[in-house]
């Protein structure tokens, strides 16, 4: 059973939190998976692409390959320079259930299981070789939580049948992520310095790194004070309280009181983590390399001053607040999300990682994206309105004209991604060598809803896991096999996954 | 009643409705053990893939009745692999079909459908929603709410004429400023600080009575708006500068300012995670699918942190420790018997006294310990989840403490934390009995806060929430302002509330009644007689605005398009959100969207669209229903045009009560329609399961229908009064008993 499974591995992985983070997991990697991934990035774009029409016209997107030249066909154009690090999975299906379906492709795309009853393969990864990285798992969105999305627009499943929302909020996820652990810990930003280090299960505990709450009292600023003992012993007391509710019991509630009990413990082992070491600083991860494409929509633009993981920056200010949701906004707000999860794992802080790009039947007005091709501030296209353009592929019609433009926008935000992790040099490489990066949608033709010749592309070497620069045809091959390819290659010893899996897809 | 049988035929086909069976998709037997393993359930498949045709208890619609099936098992089971779903039999392969001819044979007797006996609910830990999170800790920590125009008295009060300006950065600068009217512009004279621990500049000053315009200078060259200011005015430059009214002098006019980042609670939890609602289910309240996170964990820790900070003059005394004293002994003792037990909403155990005294006495002092034993109650799982676990009786049945079911009333019908007197009736053995429950009931609607609780559920029920930030299309629109947007869910909290708590009380008026509620903004928007004074008064419709929630503004914009309305939104907004009809995922066979004359208006173009058989099989429920909202564009402006072509908003309700019903109304006005719906069984049994999903937080399953039916007999005994619904569902006897689940 599962969740038994769960607290093994938990105790398993327990003892090597202790170590540096990154190397914990990287010496779990068993000795039949390929296990050298340093990090995978699913990143989502909604409402498919025009690939077989309901009247046969043929797909868009295959991309074709005559000896070793690749022929990227015009939706994948915007990985022109790329081809060489990428995979091109020509033909994965997603099975029958639920086809013709938006939300049951959802369900299925990173569970691999029908009706989304299981775990998706991105918290599977983060609670077992993610477990020892300061953030487990970074789920960040850009305007995936509109109108009160329901659960089923979102992709990220830590239990069978259940979602979570993404953080939309591009400040929120810089904040968290890089203002250090709990309430508020060390701030690198402008401190530089970090605190001394700190026992929290000293409940006596009255050092220098305790400024203390109370004491602030009268302050007119209602800015806590840095107390990271006081945030240990909440951690501590609340994993207390938690033990003993679930004690009492019994099995009632026990998937919903597990989760919780692991979140406890990573942002304890955050806590503790962070304050025994000094920021993360990857030997190389250097300096920031200005980015192609940066300038985009992006008024506010300073030059990019140096970064590196003691002083994070993203360089621009993104949008925040009520204008998270205005379309025009879109581009900056995932611009950010993508910044800031390549800076994040660029300085170790974490190896899981989604970015989910709107949500399916996307409402999304692309034709306000200021700059790009599909620009056009008379008249308002959105996602999902596109991607219903009729039985054929009609040059004439506004519809597919637009739905191809908005494709090629999706696939030069990927680019983009794969750009920013080739720049930073890493190890022998950069970081896109060491890295997967999925390339992924809900359905494939966006008109038909079709569930099978899946429009995926994986990009980087996952560290000599993955020889990239290839089309394979996998004609009706599920794609939980995909799934378990990429669990495999970051050290999880997962021989199939999801439903009718056959196996691990020969991608080395 | 003219149906083909042709069409019929066609129809059941694509809907993926047949006779005999029912099916779900299963997982492969190959799929790999233990991890991710799908487990399978056929409650939840039969209720996403069979209900919609069948019945959600197998009562029959489209599909056939399921009920007393005279097939084996084994007959079931060949029919669902060889034919289930229609259309896509591959989606229900292995386990699956035995899986579901089993549950059938099982659970769709007659007498499970009568509902003689009414299941007690799970057992269940919910977890607050950000909104029951805020509106706790502002009780808890006597944090007061920002009022509209946060407004107070004659210059006496020094927070009112201090105003704090926040940037948050993600960006490294060096200085950032605030230059505005009210400093001259400078781009030195107000320097901001750095504050880490909220990732942000900040800076507080005092600034008088006035309108200003203002922009943060970044470095001292960048010149940049506040995002979260809600009001800009153009800066001559071609840009616009932010703005924002300070009032601190009475006055009772104009549009309320909320200072930027001035409400602790505000602050404290703005970025909490969002709650993931499952489909079809339109509350933030899910206790099933809302799980902590690490993010929860970091943002509560966080939280917690704030809030302690920005009520550290006042936790001595809400803790009831002495002012100075460092007794932390005696402070610890007070803290864990009294102020405790508030925030925990039922006495400690000896362990958590043990270990919260221990927090106090433990520390450097006396308010460092307090402060350090309250943020961890805040993060602790007797404070994040509300206890719906109950007691073991002898009878075998589970039942919830008294504490249990005070903390159950106050969440329902206030949104908060149980008040002192409710704590007292559950300590006191009031609330052990059912008369002593519904005393309490009634006392909490009476009470101003039940409105409040009643027009957060109207909005989401209404799923109009988000109409302050959905797209619009600013050229084709310019008059819809975000005073208007504002204003449009003020109206909506008000029509409901005011049907429900000041008019006629009853089900029905929320379709019929003529009149709805409007300020100044509003009145001039819809071209209403002029509103006079500030505030929201009630207003007679003319005839062509009339159709209750279903013409209020929020409602007709937030189902349509940046650019047009969606007779597709607004029908399927009515079958699901009104009458509670799910419509099954469409066949793999039904194909996409046909080619269309783009020339067409929109309802000749929907009208295109209907015309093919395989949509048409669903869109026949919507799309009749959604033509007639025809005389309102995508912001709810009334229209006899569009185009150059005259409006047609007629249209037809097919099987209004139940799928597969055979009944047709025919309508010519938005009025009508909703005159019809007011009249139907459907939508009112469908109100009855909105309100009760929102007051116990699950969607209930086909055995749970039955509670649902006897909150829908109690509220049809009292003339669809919509107050005695409210005390109903904690009369029913679902409401105090409980059982484990499965």
């Amino acid at each position: 059973m599962k969740l038994s499974r769960r607290r093994l591995l938990q105790g398993v992985l327990g003892a090597a939190s202790a170590l540096p983070f990154g190397l914990a997991a990287r010496r779990l990697a068993r000795a039949d998976a390929c296990g050298r991934a340093s990090r995978v990035i699913f990143f989502y774009f909604p409402d498919g692409i025009a690939g077989r029409s309901q009247n046969g016209d043929p797909s868009l997107w295959s991309p074709s390959q005559s000896g070793g030249t690749i022929n990227l066909g015009e939706l994948l154009m915007p990985l022109g320079a790329l081809a060489s690090e990428c995979v091109f999975l020509n033909g994965m299906s997603m099975g029958s259930t639920d086809e013709g379906s938006h939300p049951g492709g959802a369900k299925k795309l990173l569970t691999g299981v029908d009706g989304g009853n299981g775990e998706s393969v991105d918290q599977y990864l983060a609670r077992t070789v993610g477990h020892a990285s300061p953030f487990r798992h970074l789920y960040l969105g850009a305007m995936a939580t509109q109108n009160n999305a329901s659960g089923d627009k979102f992709i990220s499943y830590p239990s069978a049948g259940v979602t979570i929302a993404p953080e939309d909020d591009p400040v929120n996820a810089f904040r968290r992520i890089f203002s250090g652990a709990g309430s508020v810990g060390p701030s690198p930003t402008v401190d530089g310095g970090v605190t001394s280090p700190v026992d929290a299960s000293t409940p006596t505990d009255s050092g220098a790194s305790d400024a203390g709450v109370g004491s602030d009292a009268g302050a007119t600023t209602p800015v806590p004070a840095t107390d990271n003992v006081g945030d240990g012993l909440a951690l501590d007391t609340s994993i207390t309280d938690l033990m003993e509710l679930r004690a009492a019991l019994g099995g009632v509630e026990r998937t919903k009181l597990d989760v919780h009990l692991d979140a406890l413990h990573e942002v304890q082992d955050r806590l503790r983590n962070l304050a025994m070491t000094t920021p993360v600083t990857p030997t190389d991860a250097g300096s920031m390399v200005m980015l192609p494409g940066t300038d985009a929509g992006m008024s506010m633009m300073t030059a990019a001053p140096p970064a590196n993981c003691a002083m994070p920056s993203l360089g621009f200010d993104p949008p925040t607040g009520a204008g998270l949701f205005a379309p025009e906004n879109f581009p900056g707000v995932l611009r950010a999300q993508i910044d800031t999860m390549v800076l994040a794992m660029a300085c170790g802080m974490s190896r899981v990682g989604v970015i989910q790009s709107s949500q399916h039947t996307s409402e999304l007005i692309m034709s306000r994206f200021r700059g790009s091709e599909m620009y056009d501030p008379m008249f308002d296209m959105r996602s999902h309105q596109a991607s219903h353009y009729g039985a054929r592929q009609d040059r004439t019609n506004r519809l597919f004209t637009d739905y191809v433009k908005q494709i090629r926008w999706w696939v030069s935000q990927f680019a983009y991604l794969l750009e920013a992790l080739r720049a930073r040099p890493e190890g022998d490489g950069t970081m896109l060598d060491h890295s997967l990066v999925l390339l992924c949608s809900e359905v494939s033709d966006g008109n038909t809803h079709s569930h099978h010749d899946m429009p995926f592309v994986l990009a980087g070497r996952g560290g000599g896991c993955v020889s990239p620069g290839r089309v394979l045809n996998l004609d009706g091959r599920r794609h939980g096999d995909l799934l378990a390819t990429i669990a495999q290659a970051m050290g999880a010893n997962v021989p199939t996954w999801g439903d009718a899996g056959s196996g691990i897809l020969s991608l080395g | 009643m003219r149906r083909p049988a042709l069409t019929l035929c066609l129809a059941l086909a694509a809907l993926g409705c047949d006779d005999g069976g029912a099916s779900t998709p299963a997982p492969s037997p190959t799929a790999d053990a233990g991890i991710a393993s799908s487990t399978f359930d056929p409650a939840q498949r039969y209720a996403a893939m069979c209900a919609s045709c069948h019945g959600e208890a197998g009562e029959g619609g489209l599909g056939t009745r399921l009920v007393d099936s005279p097939r084996s098992v084994a007959e079931l089971a060949q029919i669902i692999g060889e034919r289930m779903p229609q259309g896509n039999p591959d989606a229900c392969r292995g386990d699956c079909p035995p899986s579901l001819a089993r549950y059938i044979k099982t659970n769709f007797t007659s007498a499970a459908l009568a509902c003689a006996t009414v299941p007690a609910s799970v057992r269940r830990l919910r977890l607050l929603t950000r909104r029951e999170y805020r509106a706790t800790v502002r009780d808890l920590l006597a944090i007061p709410a920002p009022t509209a125009g946060s407004v107070g008295p004659a210059g006496a009060d020094p927070a009112c004429v201090r105003r704090r300006f926040a940037y948050a950065t993600t960006a490294t600068f060096h200085t950032v400023n605030v230059a505005g009217s009210f400093n001259g512009w400078s781009p030195t004279a107000w320097p901001m600080t750095w504050v880490p621990s909220a990732h942000e500049w900040q800076l507080d000053h005092d600034v008088p009575d006035g309108t200003y315009g203002y922009k943060f200078v970044l470095d001292g060259t960048q010149w940049v708006t506040d995002p979260r200011a809600t009001t800009s005015m153009p800066d001559g430059f071609g840009g616009q500068n932010s703005t924002f009214t300070q009032r601190c002098a009475p006055a009772d006019a104009g549009a309320p300012s909320t200072p930027s980042g001035a409400d602790p609670v505000e602050l404290a939890t703005a970025a909490l995670p969002v709650e993931s609602r499952p489909a079809g289910y339109a509350f933030d309240n899910d206790a099933d699918t809302a799980l902590v996170t690490s993010v929860h964990v970091n943002e509560f820790l966080r939280a917690g942190s704030a809030l302690v900070t920005a009520a550290a003059p006042r936790l001595r005394a809400l803790a009831g420790c002495d002012a100075t004293g460092t007794d932390a002994s005696a402070c610890a003792n007070a803290l864990v018997r009294g102020f405790g037990t508030r925030v925990f909403r039922r006495p400690l155990t000896a362990s958590e006294m043990q270990r919260y005294g221990a927090l106090v006495t433990g520390a450097r002092d006396v308010d460092q310990g307090l402060a350090r034993a309250v943020r961890t109650m805040l993060l602790s799982p007797a404070f994040l989840y509300r206890s719906e676990l109950g007691v073991a009786q002898p009878d075998g049945t589970w039942r919830l403490t008294p504490y249990e079911v005070a903390t159950a009333l106050s969440y329902t019908y206030w949104g908060t934390t149980p008040d002192a007197a409710l704590l007292t009736s559950a300590s006191n053995g009031t609330l052990d009995t059912s008369a002593g429950i519904e005393r309490e009931a009634r006392r909490l609607l009476a009470d101003p806060r039940a409105r409040d609780q009643l027009g957060v559920f109207a909005l989401q029920w209404l799923g109009v929430e988000t109409v302050a930030t959905t797209p619009r299309n600013a050229m084709l629109f310019p008059d819809f302002t975000d005073a208007v947007r504002a204003s449009m869910l003020e109206e909506a909290r008000r029509f409901v509330t005011s049907v429900v708590f000041d008019g006629s009380h009853h089900f029905a008026d929320l379709f019929t009644a003529t009149t709805t509620w409007a300020d100044a903004t509003l009145a001039t928007y819809y071209g209403l007689p002029a509103v006079t004074g500030t505030g929201f008064q009630q207003v007679t419709l003319p005839a062509a605005r009339q159709g209750g929630v279903l013409s209020l503004g929020a409602v007709l914009t937030r189902y349509a398009h940046s650019d047009q309305g969606s007779p597709i939104l607004r029908g399927s907004f009515v079958r699901q959100s009104l009458l509670c009809q799910q419509f099954p995922p469409p066949p793999p066979n039904a194909g996409g969207v046909p080619d269309v004359d783009p020339n067409a208006t929109t309802r000749e173009r929907f009208r295109q669209h209907t015309a093919n058989p395989a949509c048409a099989t669903c869109h026949r429920y919507i799309d009749g229903v959604g033509f007639g909202f025809e005389r309102f564009d995508a912001v709810a402006h009334l229209r006899d045009m569009e185009n150059g072509h005259a409006i047609d908003a007629t249209g037809t309700i097919y099987d209004l009560e139940r799928f597969g019903a055979g009944t047709q109304y025919d309508f010519t006005t938005l009025p009508q329609l909703a005159g019809t719906l007011a009249q139907s069984d459907a939508a009112r049994g469908c109100f009855v399961r909105q309100y009760y999903r929102f007051a116990r937080g699950f969607r209930e399953t086909a055995e749970q229908r039955c509670a649902v039916l006897d909150v829908t007999r109690r509220f049809h005994a009292a003339g669809d009064d919509v107050r005695e619904l409210m005390v109903a569902v904690t009369l029913a006897p679902d409401f105090v008993l409980r059982r484990t689940a499965p």
